[in-house]
């Protein structure tokens, strides 16, 4: 209600955060720096992409987004021409602090206009870049400045609000995190990532922006399963994951071997009391969600989107089923016709992963399932990554596959019982981080 | 007869020869057994319609007539010979006698003339047979084009069928396994049965085909012959120019010469209208006495009431029109040619498309869509309606490829059927 924010906001001016804020400004106090999300570290860790730098000017943190065309690479075999903001989708994250006043530059390198919209952030109207709105566009070549004061905390996002449509298929968006002034609710990692989806049909090199729900690539900050970062954790850290979504659809993001405490929403930090568990968190489309809990369980534990077309790359969803269908006496004939044609799916579509590695598929198409792990073939793509939880680490980087304790490992009956300590990944599983 | 028989069998681009004899026919018998023996080529083929063709060996008769009619129109009539005996009543005396030797002194005199216009006739009749063999060699060509192209879209209408009833077979596997429903199935089962049926008709097209050809050519069609699973794809040689134009059509040539046949024909009437009986007599006489008188005699028809008008009246108005046939068959020849020309350009640029384009592309397509189907973009009968696409265009690529070959010939022979002809033997042959 618009109404009761604007309420609470006089209310809370009244008693001083406006004033601070107006003080601040007045004494040319730097802001506060960006209090740190991760404990002991520089503050949220955006999969596969960065933190946007500022500068201060007049006690203002002033940030530059140019609008752009990009080069983007989803995982190696797929590369399109898609729009971001300086050279990446999504754009840089713009990582402040509540109370902070900020000033954007934003450039717009695209041959049509575009605006920015500051989603879920209170500011004055002028500043929430809807086009034709609240602001002309910005014109191809020109530079906008937006200029507001932050009087909230939580996980927010910017996008475009011109051409809408087509910007976003386009890959144009970035997240907005606002840390609590006083440094509350920190956690020792923090994680964020945007939920995408992209119409790059096989064969094709840009996004089609037309499409409305057959999408065929599933994302996380843009890039697909092998190419996401995994998150990689210290047994016991306590860990938050900030999930934004400007798909056309829902997802449902899953965590093995946790239990996720929703504490944050668009709407901002959820009080302790009104919180809740659950393994499964629902991102609505234009919504973002916090989730946090104790790493208290070493492993490779995976992270997905719970929709499972959403794990899968590029595929068909008009083909006939093949499952249960015998063929082998008519391929002779088959291949008679066309040389190099193997029938597939009789029993089941996981030898597709098999068969991809040998297979000329489309150019510049991924296959629809991927990854190798330790113990074989993972046959998943898209919004799908892992949490690496490793007792006593100090770096961040990948850690490998992780090794199973004798006696922690599922077998097969009648098997051998020796614990298969992890093969080496294959390249299908190796993460490509960009 | 020699230089007829050059002229006529180097347009027609084999040796015109007749074998009237048995022991020719034996002859022609061995050569033909040999050509049929292997795979028939262009030039074979009219080798075999030379040795065989019932029309040639007709054509050939007739040239024979005509080279008859030509001796027999500049001999000279025979000389008269009169002779009279005269009794007499008087013993003593001898039967008075007279004899006389009566020729045509104008038949003598008009002898060049004639002969040169029967030469001028006897000149069209060649060059008219000659058209006619050279209309005959087009056909057997022709007759071979659709036959190879004929045989070759049979071939290709047979992988038509062969996929779509992969198609079909397929789609009994997936409605067995329930997972097609049964209209899908049908769809393709109709679509099998189609393809069956447009093999059914390219095999009766096959046959057709080969009956015209061995009807043309004069031989067998049940016969265990054979000929190339494909036309040449590519010409050799460019396109001939078209130089000459009409200059070496038969047909023009031979209304020229029918047109200054009739107007040497006209001289010769106009030249001895006058004189049209002019007799030359050698008499001699015995009288009773035994007393010999030999002399000459001339005999002339005096034009008094017919001057001969009526007659080169006629030759002027047969030679009018000879003229006149003579315009319309170069008029007809000339756009005959520019239209030969036309066809053959068209049929060259579709040729030419479906060769660089259309079938390349559609083979491209068949291996892209393979390659959908390998990343489970589309299913197999997807693939396999691209597969049948690729043979429609090859089928396609196959007549265009005849209708070239079609248009070269028919440029030929709207050229006189000469120099051309002898290039596209080299192409066809190769
Ligand atoms: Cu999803």
């Amino acid at each position: 209600m618009i109404w009761n924010r604007r309420t609470v906001l006089s209310s809370l001016a009244g008693v001083g955060v406006g004033a601070g804020i107006q003080s601040a400004r007045a004494q040319g106090a730097a802001p506060a720096s960006v209090s740190p999300g991760n404990r002991g570290s520089s503050g949220v860790t955006t999969l596969n992409g960065a933190t946007l730098p500022y500068t201060i000017k007049d006690g203002v943190k002033e940030f530059r987004l140019v609008a752009q065309e990009i080069e983007h690479e989803f995982a190696p075999g797929t590369r399109v021409k898609a729009w971001g903001y300086n050279g990446r989708t999504p754009g840089p994250t713009i990582e402040v602090v509540e109370g902070d006043r900020i000033r954007v530059l934003v450039t717009n390198q695209l041959k049509e206009h575009t605006t920015i919209h500051w989603h879920g952030i209170f500011l004055p109207n002028g500043m929430d870049g809807v086009g034709g709105l609240t602001q002309p566009h910005i014109n191809p070549g020109e530079t906008y400045v937006y200029e507001f004061t932050l009087r909230q905390s939580g996980t927010y996002m910017y996008h475009p609000h011109a051409d809408e449509m087509v910007q976003m298929a386009m890959g144009m968006m970035g997240l907005f995190i606002i840390h609590p002034r006083d440094g509350a609710r920190a956690v020792d990692r923090d994680f964020a990532f945007m939920l995408h989806n992209w119409a790059v049909h096989p064969g094709t090199y840009r996004p089609d922006p037309a499409v409305m729900t057959e999408f065929d690539l599933w994302t996380i900050n843009s890039k697909v399963f092998p190419a996401i970062e995994p998150m990689v954790v210290r047994t016991g850290q306590r860990v938050r994951i900030r999930m934004a979504n400007l798909s056309m659809h829902e997802h449902p993001m899953h965590i093995h071997g946790f239990r996720m405490r929703v504490t944050g929403t668009d709407g901002g930090p959820i009080q302790e009391s009104a919180q809740w568990s659950e393994v499964t968190t629902l991102i609505p489309v234009g919504a973002t969600r916090d989730v946090e809990f104790v790493a208290d369980a070493p492993g490779d534990w995976a992270f997905h989107c719970h929709k499972s077309h959403h794990t899968m790359n590029a595929m068909g969803h008009d083909v006939p089923n093949t499952i249960g269908v015998n063929q082998s006496d008519l391929v002779p004939k088959i291949a008679g016709l066309l040389p190099g044609y193997m029938p597939m799916g009789e029993a089941g579509m996981a030898e597709h992963q098999m068969h991809a590695g040998h297979m000329e598929g489309p150019e510049n198409t991924m296959p629809m399932m991927t990854g190798i792990g330790p113990f074989g073939p993972l046959e998943m793509g898209g919004m799908f990554t892992l949490i690496k939880v490793r007792d006593g680490i100090e770096s961040y980087q990948d850690p490998g596959a992780y090794k199973h304790p004798s006696g922690t490992l599922a077998y097969r009956l009648g098997g051998d019982r020796r614990v298969v300590t992890s093969a080496p990944m294959s390249p299908g599983m190796k993460m490509d981080h960009h | 007869m020699a230089a007829l028989r050059t002229s006529v069998g180097a347009r027609a681009g084999g040796d015109l020869v007749a074998r009237p004899a048995t022991s020719e026919r034996a002859a022609a018998k061995r050569e033909t057994d040999i050509l049929l023996a292997q795979e028939l080529s262009l030039d074979a083929s009219l080798k075999l319609a030379l040795l065989n063709a019932p029309r040639y060996q007709t054509l050939y008769a007739q040239l024979g007539i005509a080279a008859a009619e030509q001796a027999s129109s500049t001999a000279l009539t025979n000389p008269v010979l009169s002779a009279m005996v005269r009794p007499t009543s008087n013993p003593a005396a001898l039967a008075n006698l007279e004899f006389g030797i009566l020729t045509s002194l104008v038949d003598l005199l008009k002898r060049p003339a004639r002969g040169r216009a029967a030469r001028g006739v006897f000149e069209a009749e060649r060059l008219s047979v000659a058209a006619d063999v050279v209309a005959m060699a087009l056909t057997v060509r022709t007759a071979y084009v659709d036959l190879v192209a004929a045989t070759n879209i049979r071939d290709v209408q047979k992988e038509l069928e062969r996929a779509a009833a992969a198609s079909a077979a397929l789609a009994e596997r997936f409605h067995a396994a329930g997972n097609i429903p049964m209209v899908r199935l049908r769809e393709e089962q109709a679509a099998a049965a189609d393809a069956a049926l447009s093999l059914a008709d390219a095999e009766m097209e096959a046959i057709e085909a080969r009956e015209r050809f061995a009807l043309a050519v004069g031989i067998d069609a049940s016969l265990p012959w054979r000929v190339p699973a494909a036309l040449p794809a590519a010409p050799k040689v460019p396109t001939p120019a078209v130089a000459g134009g009409i200059e070496q059509r038969l047909d023009v040539q031979a209304s020229r010469a029918a047109a200054s046949a009739a107007i040497g024909d006209l001289k010769l009437h106009s030249d001895w209208r006058l004189w049209r009986e002019v007799g030359l007599d050698v008499s001699g006489e015995r009288d009773g006495d035994g007393q010999w008188a030999i002399g000459p005699k001339l005999e002339l028809a005096l034009p008094l009431f017919n001057q001969g008008r009526p007659d080169v009246a006629r030759a002027a108005a047969a030679a009018v029109r000879a003229d006149h046939q003579r315009a319309s068959v170069e008029q007809a020849a000339a756009a005959d040619l520019r239209l030969a020309q036309a066809r053959l350009g068209q049929a060259e640029r579709r040729f030419v498309r479906y060769r660089d384009e259309i079938v390349p592309l559609h083979t491209e397509i068949v291996d892209l869509k393979l390659q959908e189907y390998n990343y489970m973009f589309v299913g197999v009968f997807e693939v396999l309606t691209a597969r049948r696409a690729a043979a429609a265009s090859e089928v396609g690529y196959i007549g265009a490829l005849r209708d070239f070959w079609k248009a070269r010939l028919g440029l030929d022979a709207a050229l006189g059927g000469g120099t051309a002809l002898a290039l596209v033997n080299e192409d066809i042959a190769q």
